[in-house]
């Protein structure tokens, strides 16, 4: 249809527009209709890949992994809500959920401790300890079940320092220098203010503002029987007790 | 050979097939046959052979193997599964082979394969499953009539491995079964897509019965649409009513541990409570931003920090900040830091801490900043002056 100028023209195209949307709101109903019928379908089909292997994602820890990377890839989140088909069917749920309870328990009974800051492996351990053999969780389980912690406000979330991992439960964010030092602090273990400075190139004042803050958290400790004052970081005991 | 017997591949009752493999050469004793790269199928009474031109199979009785071994395969040779086998019943049907003077087979696997396939065969050996009495994998011993025997580590081994062996292969079904659904999935995302554009481009015409139909499918699927929530946010009639049960289930320990209580232990109150059919924590979340819409006797509340609670409506901001400062006007001397509140008043450490700090935004406390950590006390400034 060529344009041309005029109030004609102009009425022809907003009929022309006019049609159109019409179309496209039957378009839209019918792609609901399909979607419903869509919705149906897919039900039954979830329905049945439960009927045969949703033990197989309870048991299964690299099944489950494979599942979330695929639901991750199509841009579905199977876990964002318990009412969701795949919590009702496959019961994903419920195990993510458990283990997010397990997790919120666990980071605080040990707070008081290490200051909210938790390494991955020992809550692997702690939390595998208490459950059967063939019901064992995996690093990835942990992590994603934190992942959706975070939106409760008690600032989970789960932090890489430097080779390993931890669970941070403290809100409020920690700032860059916090987490260097506190990468440093698990390779060392313990350190002064001046070492640190030294080993990480900052100026003293630099390093005791950060380790301030971390100590006002409780992340950090201080010695201060020794001269200079010695930090330490509950947190990365158990590193240090494996290494030697 | 004179084992083989010529058969149908129907199966008899009972008789479930355990796995198949292809590109299998049959021997007669160390001798090769003319029955060459074919699918051998392994069920729990027999092993069927079978070329893909003809319509018959040969089949081998389970009962007759006494005992299988492996010969690895060499540049000249594929790998092979050595069959020794016992004396053929009279009543067996006609063979290939009237008669033969060896009392072993063998089976060369051209595509490989044969080490999974010994695990199969022997498990399926070891169970009997022709006498109809399905036993335990592992017989130690128990065999008559000279079967290999099983005892040993080596037989404990070998059931371990067939029982990895079967779990693999529900694995691999699994993932076949996953790949086909999430197919599915993906076409439903997409059509949702277009949907959620419609809805954009055409905001005022879609009905609302139809926009709420949509967002329960979004929510049914796991899809977060930002087109859908920013226009009539997350909450869904679900929510409202989750944010009820929540309500009538925590409004006793909410009052009870001082009014307030932490989104994160709302959380795993809720789940604890239920026991089945989790809330997922964006769930609590959601539920709980209703409940001021609703007007229940719980609400929640963000601090500045990003700390959620639940906390009983009503409560006077007033109340709490003057209770704080009680706290704060009987520790003078020394200041009262978050653990020390938390520990003498019974609260979390996270909660004890924004009391501190509201408390000292309404300037009823000061704050003491140092490397013994961060201490307060009331606010003499304004108090004495």
């Amino acid at each position: 249809m060529r344009r041309r100028a005029g109030v004609g023209a102009i009425q022809r195209q907003k009929i022309q527009q006019d049609k159109f949307k019409e179309k496209g709101s039957e378009i839209q109903e019918n792609q609901l209709e399909q979607m419903t019928l869509q919705m149906e379908k897919f039900r039954e089909k979830l329905e049945e890949f439960a009927a045969k292997h949703k033990t197989e994602i309870k048991k299964n820890p690299q099944f489950r992994k494979q599942f979330q990377e695929m639901c991750a890839s199509i841009g579905v989140d199977p876990l964002a809500s318990g009412k969701g088909f795949w919590c009702e069917m496959l019961g994903v749920g419920d195990f993510y959920y458990e283990l997010g309870v397990q997790i919120v328990e666990l980071c605080v009974a040990t707070s008081h401790r290490n200051g909210g800051v938790i390494s991955l492996e020992e809550a692997l351990r702690r939390l595998n300890h208490r459950r059967r053999q063939d019901n064992q969780i995996s690093t990835d389980d942990l992590v994603r079940a934190v992942k959706k912690l975070r939106v409760l406000g008690s600032g989970m979330e789960v932090v890489a320092t430097g080779s390993s991992q931890f669970i941070y439960s403290i809100p409020g964010e920690l700032s860059m220098d916090h987490t260097t030092l506190l990468q440093h602090a698990e390779n060392v273990g313990h350190m002064t203010v001046s070492s640190a400075a030294s080993n990480l190139g900052w100026t003293q004042e630099r390093v005791g503002r950060t380790v301030d803050h971390l100590l006002r958290i409780g992340v950090a400790w201080r010695d201060d029987q020794d001269r200079p004052p010695t930090y330490w970081f509950p947190a990365f005991f158990q590193q240090c007790t494996t290494a030697e | 050979m004179d084992r083989w017997y010529w058969c149908n591949s129907s199966l008899t009752s009972g008789e479930v097939v355990s796995t198949t493999v292809n590109g299998i050469r049959l021997y007669d004793g160390d001798k090769k046959t003319g029955y060459d790269d074919g699918r051998l199928t392994l069920t729990n009474h027999r092993l069927l052979w079978r070329h893909e031109t003809q319509s018959s199979s040969l089949g081998l009785h389970l009962s007759l193997v006494v005992l299988v071994e492996e010969e690895a395969g060499s540049f000249t040779s594929s790998p092979k599964l050595l069959l020794h086998l016992a004396q053929p019943p009279h009543s067996q049907p006609a063979g290939p082979v009237a008669a033969s003077s060896n009392s072993f087979i063998k089976l060369s696997f051209k595509h490989g394969g044969y080490s999974s396939f010994h695990q199969v065969l022997q498990k399926a050996i070891d169970n009997h499953g022709w006498e109809k009495a399905p036993s335990l994998p592992c017989n130690y011993g128990k065999q008559p009539g000279g079967k290999a025997i099983h005892t040993g580590i080596l037989g404990i081994e070998r059931a371990i491995q067939a029982k990895q062996e079967e779990t693999n292969q529900n694995i691999s079904h699994a993932f076949e079964d996953l790949k086909n659904l999430m197919g599915l999935a993906k076409d439903m995302v997409s059509l949702s897509k277009s949907i959620s554009n419609k809805i954009k481009e055409r905001s005022g015409d879609v009905s609302a019965d139809d926009t709420t139909q949509f967002r329960s499918y979004l929510l049914s699927l796991g899809i977060d649409d930002p087109v859908t929530r920013e226009a009539f946010g997350s909450e869904t009639q679900y929510h409202h009513n989750l944010a009820k049960e929540i309500t009538q289930a925590l409004e006793d320990p909410v009052k009870e541990a001082g009014g307030v209580m932490l989104l994160s232990e709302v959380y795993c109150r809720i789940n604890r409570a239920r026991g089945l059919q989790l809330l997922s924590p964006e769930d609590v979340m959601h539920a709980c931003h209703v409940m001021k819409k609703l007007g229940l006797s719980l609400n929640l509340h963000t601090f500045e920090s990003g700390v959620q609670v639940v906390q009983i409506t009503g409560l006077d901001q007033e109340k709490v900040v003057e209770a704080t400062v009680e706290v704060l006007n009987c520790h003078e001397v020394d200041g009262v830091s978050a653990g020390d509140l938390a520990r003498d008043c019974g609260m979390p450490l996270l909660l004890a801490q924004e009391r501190l700090l509201q408390a000292e935004q309404c300037a009823k406390a000061v704050r003491d900043e140092s490397s013994e950590g961060l201490r307060f006390f009331p606010n003499l400034f304004f108090s004495r002056s």
